[in-house]
């Protein structure tokens, strides 16, 4: 569906993208764009929706560039971030913007948006200019679900969330999924709360990308082994408390290796994503 | 395209709606001033209003918004109308090639509004619209409104890419224009005994862009078309 062949993007001299490949081959899959602050993330994700054109290699849709090609753009929609001041139409009342994406998208789901903005009791005459940091996020997310565009960009759908908006906004999404399957990519620092809706994880670091896998893969290779230090695996993590060893490990473990662990009073957990992020993103042994 | 002309028709629809208002609360607000002041509808507007037919009347006051709408439909473009084309996904290219095609639709439809709010009737219809066709409907007088919604434009997303500093740097040079100008011709005019030699070439300059006057603006326009078009395909969306 969607491929990024050999992408790099530079603000001046600051190198932000390298030479990434992607390929967002699960049409159906939701996933997770991983990466600390600056990382890339959301400049990544613009420039597959046009926002940003001067980049070097290309991004195709369905093996067509996406640069300036109406026909691919109208299949996504890109939701998120701060909207630029002097917009009035987006800075502007709620209702108005819902019009406006009605008369852009044909999938547009008037309806859906505004029974899912009701529930999160924002009204649409209200301005977007002066909602609260998580109500902004909510319009945005509303508006990305309601367009129902194959390829639904969310960047940072968790900004300023509280815990049950959250969960709310989670389930909101999952259920419309659920009747409509698409592509969704999410951009997030809040890992933990999206790990259980993932189907794939891209991590991104220092210019690259570190990981694109399934998130099924990725739990399978992600473990914490402690009171023993194992050999020629992908050691992502190493701390020796005295006589205790914590290793991170993202590899695959073979039975015998497991067995192994635990006959030397070692002992494996299985690490969640979370986890897994943050050793690989504060070291760089991976 | 189909997407992109329902965008820019929506804009331009927006762009007349705020332009009537614009134009039509100037109005009424010199009405209300004239009647205020002088106590009476000011004899002058009742003839001038009321020395042409009824239908033409109706059409002046109808075209007035058009007026306005080149110059507020350029602002809007560079501050708003671009930044919403790139939330919705438009192809960057054919938004420049529609919107050239809009100023060219927005200049023409000025020229006949000014032509029509600012030729007095002449009790032939023929002659009316014929000197509305010889002085405003020209390609010349065209270009320069053409000319004028790009230059709008160009500030608007001047603005909207480099912020503040974009104004600033439109400050100074509209303000080096209006006095470097008028200096220098008054230094070239006046001071005979200076140096010859500069006020012999800036003469020979002004006259050179004179003579090859059409080149010279189309050359400005071909400059500023080309600024329009690495803006809309270069610039970045802002926050």
């Amino acid at each position: 569906m969607i491929k990024l062949d050999n992408v790099t993007k530079a603000y001046g001299k600051n190198l932000v993208l390298d030479g990434v490949d992607l390929d967002f081959k699960n049409t159906e899959g939701v996933y997770g764009i991983l990466g600390r602050n600056g990382v890339g993330k959301t400049t990544l994700m613009k420039m597959i929706f046009n926002m940003i054109t001067r980049y070097e290699g290309e991004i195709e849709l369905n093996g067509e560039n996406v640069k300036n090609n109406t026909e691919a753009l109208k299949h996504i929609v890109y939701v998120g971030g701060e909207v630029n001041k002097y917009n009035g139409l987006f800075q502007g009342k709620i209702k108005d913007l819902l019009k406006a994406y009605t008369n852009m998208y044909e999938s547009f789901d008037r309806e859906y948006a505004e029974s899912m903005l009701a529930s999160f009791d924002i009204k649409g005459k209200n301005k977007f200019s002066k909602l609260s940091t998580g109500n902004k996020t909510l319009v945005q997310n509303t508006i990305g679900l309601a367009t129902r565009a194959p390829i639904t960009i969310l960047d940072e759908p968790t900004n300023g969330l509280d815990s049950v908006n959250r969960q709310n906004f989670f389930r909101f999404m999952m259920e419309d999924y659920a009747k409509h399957p698409r592509l969704f990519m999410l951009s997030t620092h809040l890992i933990q709360e999206v790990e259980n809706y993932l189907t794939d994880v891209i991590i991104l670091k220092d210019t690259k990308v570190l990981i694109d896998d399934t998130l099924e893969n990725i739990q399978s290779k992600s473990h914490l082994i402690t009171n023993y230090a194992l050999k020629d695996k992908e050691v992502v993590r190493e701390n020796a408390l005295g006589s205790r060893v914590e290793q991170v490990i993202y590899d695959e473990l073979s039975e015998e290796e497991r067995q192994q662990i635990k006959v030397n009073g070692g002992e494996v957990k299985p690490l969640d994503l979370q986890n897994l992020f943050n050793a690989l993103v504060e070291h760089s042994t991976h | 395209m189909e997407r992109t002309i329902k965008f820019q028709l929506s804009n331009l629809k927006k762009t007349f709606f705020y332009s009537a208002l614009i134009a039509y609360g100037i109005m009424g607000l010199v009405l209300l001033l004239v009647f205020f002041v002088s106590g009476s509808m000011n004899p002058n507007i009742d003839s001038l209003m009321f020395n042409q037919p009824v239908w033409l009347a109706l059409i002046s006051i109808i075209s007035i918004p058009f007026t306005f709408a080149l110059a507020l439909y350029a602002f809007m473009d560079g501050l708003m109308f671009f930044d919403t084309s790139l939330r919705f996904g438009i192809s960057r290219k054919q938004y420049f090639f529609n919107q050239v095609i809009i100023y060219l639709i927005l200049s023409f439809l000025y020229a006949f509004a000014t032509g029509l709010t600012e030729v007095e009737w002449s009790n032939s219809v023929s002659s009316y619209f014929s000197t509305i066709s010889a002085n405003y409907l020209t390609i010349g007088y065209i270009v320069n409104q053409f000319i004028r919604g790009l230059l709008f434009v160009l500030l608007a997303l001047g603005v909207y890419r480099f912020k503040l500093k974009a104004f600033i740097i439109g400050i100074i040079a509209f303000f080096i224009f209006i006095t470097v100008g008028p200096i220098l011709a008054f230094r070239s005019l006046g001071d005979s005994a200076g140096n010859s030699a500069i006020n012999d070439t800036i003469m020979n300059l002004v006259s050179f862009i004179i003579d090859y006057q059409a080149i010279f603006v189309a050359l400005l326009m071909a400059g500023m078309l080309g600024l329009y078009y690495l803006l809309i395909t270069k610039t970045e969306v802002q926050d």
